[in-house]
């Protein structure tokens, strides 16, 4: 015979829908956020693994003054390395602002995924790469001039060669703004102009399976062929070097590791919930639970039904979370990829161990942490539960409070004995306020630490040549990057050796004779001080350098030490008064081919606005995401301690207490806990961001201060009481809904 | 089934505070009896009445049931053993609030095998109109009624009752001590009523007093009177 307890769960879930129903919207989303995130970057991941195979993404390319010969491709043949045209026309001044490549129709190699549209068919047909089309509101039908042609845009397409759009392969930043690519129909291209084209041709290995070190030999071959045979190469660049290329592929999930801690956190504070509303329940229902075991029913059969609601939420959620997330959420996650990358239509997959990740795993942590609870509150006789002694010993002796009135007196025994509500209470508007506080405050944060750097900076922009160059005009300076061993974040991080003369106009008084001084970012980042010692690797040699710590340079753009430059040539064992880096105020006219690296202020302050652009649609989830948690758990936390007092409320309403007083004694508690909460809570919260954010600093290799404007905590206090006062009235409804008859008929 | 309580001994509290609330308490109650258990408050019938049921450990002694022995037998023992033999009825009747009456009733009626009739005793209980009403839907006697059915439905050989009239009217304790009689003659389980109204003893085969925790009088009730002439 069925059980027939099972039918209260369904009157429980119809009785307290607002509960179940606000933990299970919490829950969903949580789920929801975390497999949508797994999907999409999953579908990341499979698109660019795909492309390599399927589209015959190159492995590499190069560009000549003229066009290679037929005993050329034979040759390339021979070596088994597919070679293939791949011309394009390049128009420089797009609407005055822009680069973009006009590619002709691919055939054999890098085949392009159509994203919106059709390909290029006529000769005046073209397709722009999809994430160029949306940064400079181009659509499908619009005329585009280009390379001195009219074309009408006749899709949006993705190159698998172009999967980030980096303008200069040396460059810091994508520039999905300033610069595009396109594709044409042959036809097309061939009525362009000569002068406008560029002989690229890009290449694929026949030997699907080389070795790096195999590539590496085979592509210094075919440089050194070129070279010799008297072709004029002006570009060579490996698929492994190529930034468009392999910036995507190395960057994707890398901020799985948070976006799944998050979600566990929230899923875990869920159980929690959950685990304070079974065990509030199951003090409201003691004697049944006593006359229950008392008539023979096993503490396993007790668990379970009091595990059953969780179980169903944790099952309905995980199983709602990850339908949104595959349906709907996905496409949050998707187009925040389409934004910034230009992949193809992302391919919804479906991996085992991530789904795992997302139902199981939340569903255990639910089970686990309740049923945890379950069996150690269940581990009382049957007798305890009769009598409703369920808290330990020394608990059961009334406390004898100070003389007060005797509402007060009233109001602290209902304090006293829901401390366990307060506490939850307390740590769920900790843990919501400071997801808020994330979310609000990081912004304010961000704009602060590019100002700072904005200030710092000394210098307009910064070449690193490949050899000296007789350019006029800047300082010159050796700079030698560095790694060192940043215990924190249990990782190496760059830094820059500045090898600068004593008269440096670009960082004055950073000049010592003996040792180095340090940029404040760095001292502030590593904790080092005067007198300390740094030790540095050079990567390409593995050799190790030791330096004291001479000085606190105040400089926040970098993580940088400075030495005299002479010393610093010496340590490296360079030729005396040579130099690679040229720093300057104004815009030097230096050749591509010396460059290795250009980077400009706006470079460098847009490494950090282009963080807060992408990371825009995911802090405006946190917020509402912060909001819903603040609701909900104040919500069920406070209800928690009027359900429990039902029967006492029931009991004042019948010896004619007024609502008023009964407010007072019921719910002013709560109020004043939760009030004392927010407050409280910020010092703390605030002190956590600091932690975090010098966890996240040891992610990036730059410093972030910690910063935040009077107004960030004044609008977590503002959300906070408003959101209080709108469960408040919640409250209210469901005092005033208690009937008088409880207490005559429901003898506990 | 055949009761016998050997040497029971049960002590409260440690060190100073430490008193002893049973005194070694023999007696036997019989198949099929009714057993009133009698005492001034505080003499110790609820700790006798919960060591029977497996409730509570005696410190001393033990309780022997058909084939049972409750001494040294684990929680997981006791539970089984309240499961196949045990019936209890408290002074508050102790209903499930969101479950109706037949449901509250059900509950019980899925830990045996062999369940009675539900519908039967629904009628035997005088409940039939009321059976899908929730507890807070009844009167006090009606739901005494309704935790009788509970404890009756597995059909226990044993049947406690912890002071049932406490809580009803002088009318309404009768119907309920008339109905317990009843059940008596209809299924023949062995029963032990506690109460402190010595009247009620009067329908008893058997009367126990308890007093400070020893059993001062043992006697079997020679002049039984049926529960609807009890008069108090
Ligand atoms: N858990 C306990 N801890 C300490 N003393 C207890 C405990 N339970 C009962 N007692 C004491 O044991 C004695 C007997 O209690 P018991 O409940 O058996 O009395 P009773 O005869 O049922 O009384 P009443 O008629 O009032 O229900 C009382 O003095 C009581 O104070
Ligand atoms: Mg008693």
């Amino acid at each position: 015979m069925r059980n027939v307890l099972y039918r209260r769960i369904p009157r429980d879930f119809k009785k307290n829908w607002v509960k179940y129903l606000g933990m299970l919207f919490i829950l969903v989303s949580t789920i929801a956020v975390g497999s949508s995130y797994q999907a999409a970057t999953g579908g990341v991941t499979k698109y660019t693994d795909d492309i390599v195979e399927n589209n015959l993404q190159e492995d590499g390319y190069f560009e000549v003054t003229n066009k290679i010969s037929n005993n050329d491709f034979l040759h390339f043949n021979e070596e088994k390395i597919n070679v293939y045209e791949n011309f394009y026309a390049s128009e420089n001044t797009y609407e005055e602002t822009a680069k973009v490549l006009l590619f002709n129709e691919r055939k054999s190699i890098d085949i392009p995924v159509i994203f919106e549209g059709e390909f290029p068919k006529n000769h005046n047909d073209i397709a722009i790469d999809h994430v160029f089309a949306r940064a400079r509101g181009i659509k499908i039908g619009n005329s585009i001039t280009l390379v001195n042609k009219t074309f009408n845009v006749v899709g949006t397409v993705a190159l698998p060669d172009y999967t980030s759009l980096f303008l200069n392969n040396t460059d810091l930043v994508m520039n999905t703004q300033n610069f595009g690519v396109s594709l044409l129909s042959e036809e097309g291209f061939n009525e362009i102009e000569d002068k406008y084209i560029t002989y690229r041709y890009s290449y694929r290995y026949q030997d699907r399976n080389l070795e790096n070190k195999d590539k590496k030999t085979k592509y210094e071959d075919m440089v050194k062929y070129l070279y010799t045979t008297g072709n004029s190469v002006n570009t060579f660049l490996p698929a492994d070097q190529n930034q468009s290329i392999f910036f995507l592929p190395t960057d994707i999930g890398s901020d799985a590791p948070t976006m799944t801690a998050f979600v566990y956190i929230l899923v875990a504070m869920i159980a929690f919930v959950f685990a304070i509303l079974t065990n509030s329940n199951i003090e409201k229902e003691a004697v049944i639970i006593g006359t229950l075991r008392a008539s023979g029913y096993t503490k396993g059969e007790i668990i379970w039904h009091y595990l059953q609601p969780t179980l169903i939420i944790a099952l309905l959620g995980s199983i709602l979370g990850n339908i949104l997330g595959y349906t709907a959420m996905i496409g949050v996650f998707c187009n925040f990829y389409y934004k910034s990358y230009s992949v193809g239509p992302i391919p919804v997959t479906f991996n085992i161990p991530m789904f795992l990740l997302t139902t199981i795993l939340p569903v255990a942590i639910m089970i686990g942490i309740n049923s945890l609870m379950l069996w150690r509150k269940l581990r009382l006789t049957p007798l305890r539960f009769l009598r409703k002694e369920l808290k330990s010993g020394k608990d059961r002796k009334a406390r004898k409070l100070p003389n007060v009135g005797f509402m007060k007196r009233f109001g602290m025994r209902v304090i006293g004995q829901n401390r366990g509500s307060y506490i939850t209470l307390f740590s769920g508007i900790f843990l919501s306020s400071f997801l808020l506080l994330f979310g609000i405050g990081i912004k304010p944060m961000m704009e602060h630490y590019t100002k700072t750097v904005d200030e710092s900076l000394s210098y307009n922009y910064q070449y690193v040549l490949k050899a000296p160059t007789d350019v006029e005009g800047g300082e010159r300076l050796y700079v030698q990057e560095f790694k060192t061993y940043f215990d924190l974040g249990k990782k190496d991080i760059g830094v820059s050796a500045f090898g600068i003369k004593k008269d440096s106009q670009f960082f004055k008084d950073a000049y010592v004779s003996n040792g180095i001084s340090i940029s404040s970012s760095l001292s502030d980042k590593m904790g080092l001080d005067v007198n300390d010692k740094l030790t540095v690797k050079d990567s390409m040699t593995d050799k190790e350098y030791t330096f004291t710590v001479n000085k606190i340079y105040d400089y926040k753009a970098s993580m940088s030490i400075f030495m005299d430059q002479e010393t610093l040539l010496k340590t490296m064992e360079k030729d005396e008064g040579t130099y690679n880096c040229i720093l300057s105020n104004e815009e030097l006219n230096i050749d591509q081919s010396c460059l290795i690296r250009r980077i400009s202020r706006n470079d460098i302050l847009g490494a950090s606005d282009q963080l807060l652009v992408s990371f825009g649609t995911v802090l405006a989830v946190v917020n509402i995401f912060s909001v819903i948690i603040y609701l909900v758990m104040m919500y069920i936390l406070t209800k928690v301690v009027i359900d429990k007092n039902a029967l006492s409320i029931s009991y004042m309403k019948v010896f004619g207490y007024e609502p008023k007083e009964i407010r007072k004694l019921f719910i002013t508690p709560s109020t004043i806990v939760a009030m004392v909460s927010l407050v409280v809570c910020l010092p703390l919260e605030a002190l956590c961001f600091k932690y975090l954010l010098i966890f996240l600093s040891s992610m990036i290799d730059g410093y972030l201060d910690f910063f935040l404007p009077a107004w960030v905590y004044l609008a977590i206090v503002g959300i906070g009481i408003v959101t209080y006062a709108v469960i408040n009235i919640f409250h209210l409804r469901s005092i005033n809904k208690i009937p008088m008859t409880d207490a005559l008929k429901c003898r506990e | 089934m055949k009761l016998k309580v050997n040497n029971v001994h049960k002590f409260y509290g440690t060190n100073e505070a430490r008193i002893e609330v049973l005194k070694g308490i023999n007696c036997e109650v019989l198949d099929g009896e009714i057993c009133v258990l009698l005492g001034p408050s505080g003499s110790g019938k609820s700790t006798l009445l919960n060591i029977i049921g497996g409730l509570e450990s005696a410190d001393e002694g033990c309780i022997d049931i058909g084939d049972f022995c409750t001494a040294n037998m684990k929680e997981r023992e006791l539970s089984s053993y309240r499961r196949n033999n045990l019936g209890f009825v408290f002074q508050f009747y102790n209903l499930i609030p969101n479950l109706t009456v037949k449901e509250n009733i059900e509950v019980c009626a899925h830990l045996t095998k062999n369940p009675l009739d539900i519908d039967d005793l629904l009628k035997t209980l005088g409940l039939e109109e009321h059976k899908d009403k929730f507890p807070n839907q009844l009167s006090g006697g009606q739901q005494q009624r309704c935790a009788i059915g509970r404890a009756l439905v597995k059909n226990p050989s044993l049947l406690l009752f912890d002071e049932p009239t406490g809580a009803l009217d002088y009318k309404t304790s009768k119907e309920i001590l008339d109905l317990i009689e009843k059940i008596n003659h209809k299924y023949k389980n062995t029963m032990i009523i506690v109460t402190h109204n010595s009247v009620i003893g009067e329908m008893a085969d058997r009367v126990l007093k308890l007093h400070d925790g020893m059993i001062t009088s043992n006697k079997l009730n020679e002049s039984k009177v049926p529960a609807a002439s009890l008069e108090w």
